[in-house]
């Protein structure tokens, strides 16, 4: 057997540049002419296909930075540790001023490439299982904001997450207890920075990693979606780049390029900590949520206390539900055999979430 | 000494305005420069071997340098001492004053530089090549030499040397520092004319010519990525020791060490300055045929930010001076603050009408002698607001604090008796939404206050 494969990658042009250790040990020559084969096509929309990239570097951004703050980080003393991180670990500023930047850059791309997938409809046949996974991470990537803003234990971080749990109290029957798991307990306090820490550092980080897998997978074995209209184009007219080097090389450079304005965010801006939470102190006056929760946090406060017969906040969170279910079921919805309307239908959907999204979030940002 | 009144800036201030004219000035000027030395350089070796493409396209590369400095260059450094003479006059008269003739010098070159600029471009065709290259190459001896004169000017400001004893205008102009800020701006030039000539070529049409002039270009960054390090450190070397302290710690009592916003600033050039080195060596010198403009229009930003960041912490070492030891940054001199609190503020500020200070006239006056004293580093609420710096003070402690400002290590001393102090101690109270005075008996006049612990913005 293993003179089999000794002899056959000895042949094999694709991988001449790889050293005989691993040539006369491993099959990998399928791999190499795999990303040698990759195309990307390249047209006037070429551009959004870095957003997913851009996406996956903060995403390591996150993962090295988070690991160099957890050695410092102590759930027990929450906001002392952070302060120490701040004040006395060197490059401790940065990193989790890095940390938090990142963390912000990352949502940011994740729903341009999300909103860029979308308008170019390249979650259609076959790629549903694409878009899926993609709406399994970005709710991740949320949770991972969620959990990771109650972390260095301030003020701010104490009352927007008192107001980011109660509200999935207003849940029918299961809603307290929800809360109750979240919290640990009626009241926020060690527990709940315990099992924050847990599903921030632990629990999400495995579940995203393996969903990221299966999503890069399938754009993998799928190869990279064209639009239509250049896919309508007579076949000499069609232009394509190939993945690797070129394109790789390309993401690198986006990379570096995306790097400077984290770091040119990280420095000139770092990310401050206030003072410790003390739950008996009035909530700050003027408290909102991070900017990917405004758009939802300002078109809650529409709704009043009741709607007919159930609770405003009820009523604002199946409404939220049932447009998340919509957006993630766009596949089906808009499918390959689906009639035209449909997926004119689709467009107009897009347009206004989007352009909802925007408005409720400058609205919530403004408002006092 | 400050007989001028003052311009009022909100928002983003004083400093901000002339950084923004002063980062595009210097980015273009030291291009016109490295520009040249590459138009020279280029030039030659393609009439040398007959490179007509290359010749082409130096052509209209010529063009983009001839726009670029004869417009936006000379129009951000008349901007420059234009916004600087209106917002701190007492500095340009000091600098005018003592470099009149080098200034005279600097106006003439500039003239001579411009007029053979556009000889040469509109000399394409019409005189030898050979002639034409000799052009390229006064034009960059000239430019060179208008480098040669205002950095004697610029180094000056920060490490005077031995003009503080001897006043002569020779010791003030070869300084400590004056060598090696020429060479480390020599080398910074050749990268900006590499990134600049990155730009242009990345616009080429044909593909083979573009790729050898991206190869080409990326050159033109290396030298200074090898030899800037040793030029930048023989530079620190040369700053007076209490620069160099702040360097090392950063301005004092931002929060702990490594907080400091020019500690912070530096860790930015630094990445910055990696980045477009690595992107120059991976994509214009390795790999041109898959550089396309997006990418060195990124660059071109990248190096943007770098050169503001870089003249930033020059001008920020500087600090509590315009003059190191001379001149401070509002206006006064070093030697008028001996005796700080009996100079008077309203008794040597022509333009501040009241002579007095009364409780009716109380607010205004404390207004204008913010305007006078603190105006040109800080705004009421915009940048480095004192509604920020002071938040949280009550009228008291910022009273008292007022006497303790060089404790900062960046900050001059207020030039004001009692009564001023009080004044403007009213007017920030008033910015920062601090409660009424105590009763008078109760508070003591002399007792400098401990130092605050700053938060960790600039």
């Amino acid at each position: 057997m293993s003179n089999e494969i000794a002899n056959k990658n000895h042949d094999d042009p694709n991988i001449a540049f790889l050293p005989k250790f691993i040539r006369e040990r491993y099959d990998v020559g399928w791999i190499v002419a795999f990303f040698k084969h990759k195309e990307v096509p390249v047209h006037k929309h070429s551009v959004w296909y870095y957003m997913g990239g851009i996406s996956l570097f903060l995403f390591i951004v996150q993962i090295v930075t988070g690991v160099l703050l957890m050695v410092h980080y102590n759930a027990g003393e929450a906001h002392a540790s952070v302060q120490a991180i701040m004040s006395q670990v060197d490059f401790g500023w940065l990193i989790r001023s890095t940390h938090s930047w990142s963390a912000n850059l990352m949502v940011f791309f994740v729903f341009l490439h999300m909103f860029s997938v979308f308008f170019m409809k390249s979650y259609k046949y076959p790629r549903e299982m694409t878009w899926m996974t993609g709406m399994i991470l970005l709710a991740m990537c949320l949770g991972f904001g969620f959990s990771g803003y109650l972390l260095p234990w301030d003020q701010l971080a104490y009352f927007a997450t008192q107001i980011g749990v109660k509200t999935t109290e207003a849940v029918p029957v299961m809603g307290g207890f929800i809360a109750d798991m979240l919290r640990g307990g009626k009241e926020l306090g060690t527990q709940t920075i315990e099992r924050f820490y847990a599903l921030h550092v632990w629990v999400l980080p495995a579940l995203f990693m393996m969903t990221l897998g299966l999503h890069l997978l399938f754009v993998q074995l799928q190869g990279i979606h064209a639009p239509e209209f250049f896919e309508n184009q007579p076949a000499d007219k069609k232009k394509y780049m190939k993945f690797f080097p070129d394109f790789a090389i390309k993401d690198v450079y986006v990379w570096l390029i995306v790097m400077n304005f984290l770091g040119l965010l990280a420095v000139m801006f770092p990310w401050e900590l206030g003072a410790e939470a003390d739950p008996l102190a009035p909530a700050p006056a003027g408290i909102k949520p991070e900017w990917y929760f405004l758009a939802m946090f300002q078109l809650l406060k529409l709704f009043p206390p009741e709607i007919g017969p159930i609770e405003g906040e009820l009523f604002g969170i199946m409404l939220f539900s049932l447009v998340g279910a919509l957006w993630a079921a766009i596949p089906f919805i808009d499918s390959r055999t689906a009639p035209a309307w449909r997926s004119r239908a689709t467009f107009y959907f897009g347009i206004a979430f989007l352009t909802g999204f925007i408005i409720f979030t400058m609205w919530g940002h403004y408002s006092k | 000494m400050p007989e001028y009144p003052v311009w009022n800036v909100g928002g983003v201030g004083h400093g901000w305005i002339i950084g923004l004219i002063a980062m595009t000035h210097v980015y273009i000027s030291h291009f016109a420069i490295g520009g040249g030395l590459y138009m020279a350089v280029t030039e030659a070796l393609a009439v040398k071997r007959n490179d007509q493409a290359m010749i082409g396209y130096l052509r209209s590369h010529s063009n983009f340098l001839l726009l670029l400095t004869t417009v936006l260059g000379a129009m951000g450094g008349i901007g420059i001492w234009f916004a600087v003479g209106l917002v701190n006059p007492a500095s340009i008269q000091a600098l005018i004053h003592n470099f009149m003739f080098f200034w005279a010098i600097e106006w003439v070159v500039f003239v001579v530089e411009i007029a053979i600029a556009f000889f040469y471009y509109y000399s394409w065709d019409k005189v030898s090549p050979q002639f034409h290259v000799k052009l390229a190459w006064l034009y960059f001896i000239i430019s060179a030499f208008s480098l040669l004169v205002i950095n004697g000017i610029l180094t000056f400001m920060l490490t005077p040397g031995k003009w503080l004893e001897t006043g002569n205008v020779w010791d003030g102009f070869f300084n400590p520092s004056y060598f090696p800020s020429v060479i480390v701006r020599f080398l910074i030039m050749c990268t900006i004319a590499g990134v600049f000539s990155i730009f242009t070529s990345s616009r080429v049409k044909d593909e083979n010519l573009r790729t050898r002039l991206l190869h080409y270009s990326a050159k033109w960054l290396m030298p200074s990525f090898f030899l800037l390090p040793f030029f930048l450190y023989w530079y620190f070397t040369s700053l007076p020791a209490d620069v160099a302290k702040l360097l090392e710690t950063g301005i004092a009592n931002i929060g702990a060490g490594n907080l400091s916003v020019l500690t912070r600033v530096l860790l930015l050039t630094m990445l910055l300055s990696v980045t477009i080195y690595v992107i120059a060596l991976v994509g214009p010198f390795f790999n041109p045929k898959i550089f396309t403009f997006g990418f060195s229009v990124a660059i071109l930003i990248l190096g943007l930010i770098v050169t503001g960041a870089t003249e930033s912490i020059r001008e920020m070492i500087r600090k509590p001076y315009t003059v190191y030891g001379y001149l401070y940054s509002n206006g006064t001199l070093k030697k008028a603050s001996a005796d700080s609190s009996n100079y008077g503020i309203l008794k040597h500020y022509p333009w501040i009408a009241e002579k007095e200070i009364t409780p009716a006239n109380m607010k205004t006056v404390g207004q204008k002698i913010f305007l006078a004293q603190c105006q040109s580093c800080h705004t009421p609420t915009g940048y480095r607001s004192m509604k920020d710096l002071a938040k949280g003070w009550d009228r008291e402690f910022i009273f008292r604090r007022l006497t303790t400002l060089p404790a900062t290590g960046i900050m001059p001393p207020f030039m004001g008796d009692e009564q001023e102090r009080r004044a403007l101690a009213d007017y920030i109270g008033d910015i920062v939404g601090a409660g009424p005075w105590p009763p008078t008996d109760s508070i003591p006049t002399t007792t400098p206050a401990p130092a605050p612990t700053a938060s960790i913005k600039n």
